[in-house]
């Protein structure tokens, strides 16, 4: 029933900005603001399972939480900053969305530091 | 006449002196015969207490007290010189460590496996993206999972490695005395005067070849292996399969050297010592009269003594060596256990 939902609010949301954009343009990009904000939202609990399940196969298999949580949270930032890109995108204003995009890459690059770090650590303790 | 009836005066008088002399060795020997299967055992004590066997089994015992205590060596090798021993025994624990090993590595390989499931489900979440950076990033995090998990493991194995072959070199410097005052008093001069050396050469070299060559080199090249994994940019695979190729042919070449001089002088100076010992034994009961050959069957009791005495310490010594390997698996086995992924070091970045 989820995809109902959310190809109607699409569908719906596709109809307001048509019929917008003949009489005010400048509303339809809040239209597509909030119609790509609900089916987030509507995703974010079919992801919060995944992510449970995720966990808990984590938990088991005696994995190390915090790397999970790094590895979910880059998947996290790259989803957002690809939907806030693609809405500037539409809107036209692509310098706006390579910045975005380059903040996004930054913030990735940052989280997994420790990662790389760690690697190299763990190099330079198995070497003799 | 006459001469013929004195010939037979003496024949008959040198007769009744033979049967004399046969009876009372027939005597003696039924008295000797309990007393010799009475004197093994004590013989086998004595040379017990005379060569200082009780100090190698503390030592041993010392090897093997932190994997098996209700083990004791002494029994071990009273149950070699009695000729009994269980294959049972061995087989149980042998059987019980390999069955521990192979859990182990099946949990490993879960871990792995679980892995790789959830690199699958963030991989069909991610690649829709424009962001080609996420992928490689969350492969890279995976990948140090997986390379941490195996290394950890890795790395005890290292060390255990390490403790093991100084372990067995201690084992066999301990023994090694032992076992050359066991082969000198079996009559093996020359086995003892030649081999003692080589032996302690062949085991110090080999040693020090494996903990100073070979392990670096396995080090190295497990590293050129995780570094050339990281990107397919980087090309350094060829060199670690170098180095692995050359440590297998290095510990085999260390393998035929050591083979083939314990080979050579164990064939050369044991026929040696064959000759010797008969030799005596022969002139033993050959040369003196009468008492020669009560002696010389003497003489092979004692020398039977000291041989399964020798069988048997070197049953024990074999049994020690394979047991300090049986043990690096079974503090593998423990450590193992209590290896979590909370002593990564991603831990201490965070902190």
């Amino acid at each position: 029933m989820e995809v109902v939902k959310i190809i109607g609010i699409g569908l719906v949301a596709l109809i307001l900005i048509i019929i917008l954009k003949q009489y005010r343009p400048e509303f339809a990009v809040y239209a597509s603001l909030i119609a790509g904000a609900i089916i987030i939202f509507l995703i974010m609990d079919k992801f919060s399972g995944v992510i449970t399940i995720l966990n808990n196969l984590a938990s088991k298999a005696n994995i190390n939480n915090q790397f999970l949580s790094i590895l979910l949270k880059i998947t996290g930032i790259a989803f957002l900053t690809e939907f806030a890109v693609s809405i500037c995108k539409d809107s036209g204003e692509t310098a706006i969305a390579n910045k975005i995009d380059l903040g996004g890459k930054a913030v990735i690059i940052g989280m997994s530091i420790p990662i790389i770090s760690a690697l190299l650590e763990l190099i330079v303790k198995i070497l003799p | 006449m006459k001469l013929s009836s004195r010939y037979c005066i003496v024949k008959r008088g040198k007769k009744v002196k033979c049967i004399k002399i046969l009876i009372v060795i027939f005597i003696i020997n039924l008295l000797a015969i309990p007393s010799v299967v009475q004197a093994s055992s004590d013989v086998l004590e004595d040379q017990k207490s005379m060569l200082n066997i009780s100090s190698f089994i503390k030592e041993a015992n010392k090897y093997s007290k932190d994997a098996f205590p209700d083990l004791n060596m002494g029994e071990v090798l009273n149950l070699a010189i009695k000729g009994e021993v269980k294959g049972d025994f061995w087989k149980k624990i042998i059987l019980g460590l390999l069955g521990t090993e192979v859990t182990n590595a099946i949990r490993t390989l879960g871990v792995i496996l679980v892995i790789i499931v959830i690199h699958s489900v963030l991989k069909s979440i991610v690649e829709g993206l424009e962001n080609k950076g996420v992928s490689q990033i969350i492969y890279y995090v995976e990948y140090i999972l997986i390379v941490t998990l195996i290394m950890t493991s890795f790395s005890e194995m290292i060390v255990l490695v390490k403790s093991t072959i100084e372990n067995l070199v201690g084992f066999m410097n301990s023994l090694v005395p032992i076992l050359i005052t066991l082969m000198i008093t079996t009559g093996s001069v020359a086995t003892a005067n030649v081999v003692q050396p080589v032996i302690l050469f062949i085991i110090g070299f080999i040693g020090n070849i494996v903990l100073t060559i070979v392990l670096p080199f396995v080090l190295i090249s497990t590293v050129l292996g995780i570094v050339s994994n990281i990107s397919d940019k980087v090309q350094i695979g060829k060199l670690s399969k170098c180095f692995k190729s050359g440590v297998v042919w290095l510990l085999g070449v260390a393998l035929t050297i050591f083979v083939g001089l314990i080979s050579i002088e164990g064939t050369l100076s044991s026929s040696v010592d064959g000759i010797t010992a008969k030799t005596a034994k022969a002139a033993v009961s050959n040369f003196i009269p009468v008492v020669g050959k009560i002696l010389g069957d003497a003489v092979d009791t004692v020398l039977g003594c000291a041989t399964v005495l020798k069988n048997a310490v070197r049953y024990c010594w074999c049994f020690g060596s394979g047991w300090n390997m049986l043990i690096a698996n079974y503090k593998n086995r423990h450590s193992n256990n209590s290896i979590s992924f909370n002593h990564c070091p991603l831990r201490d970045n965070s902190r």
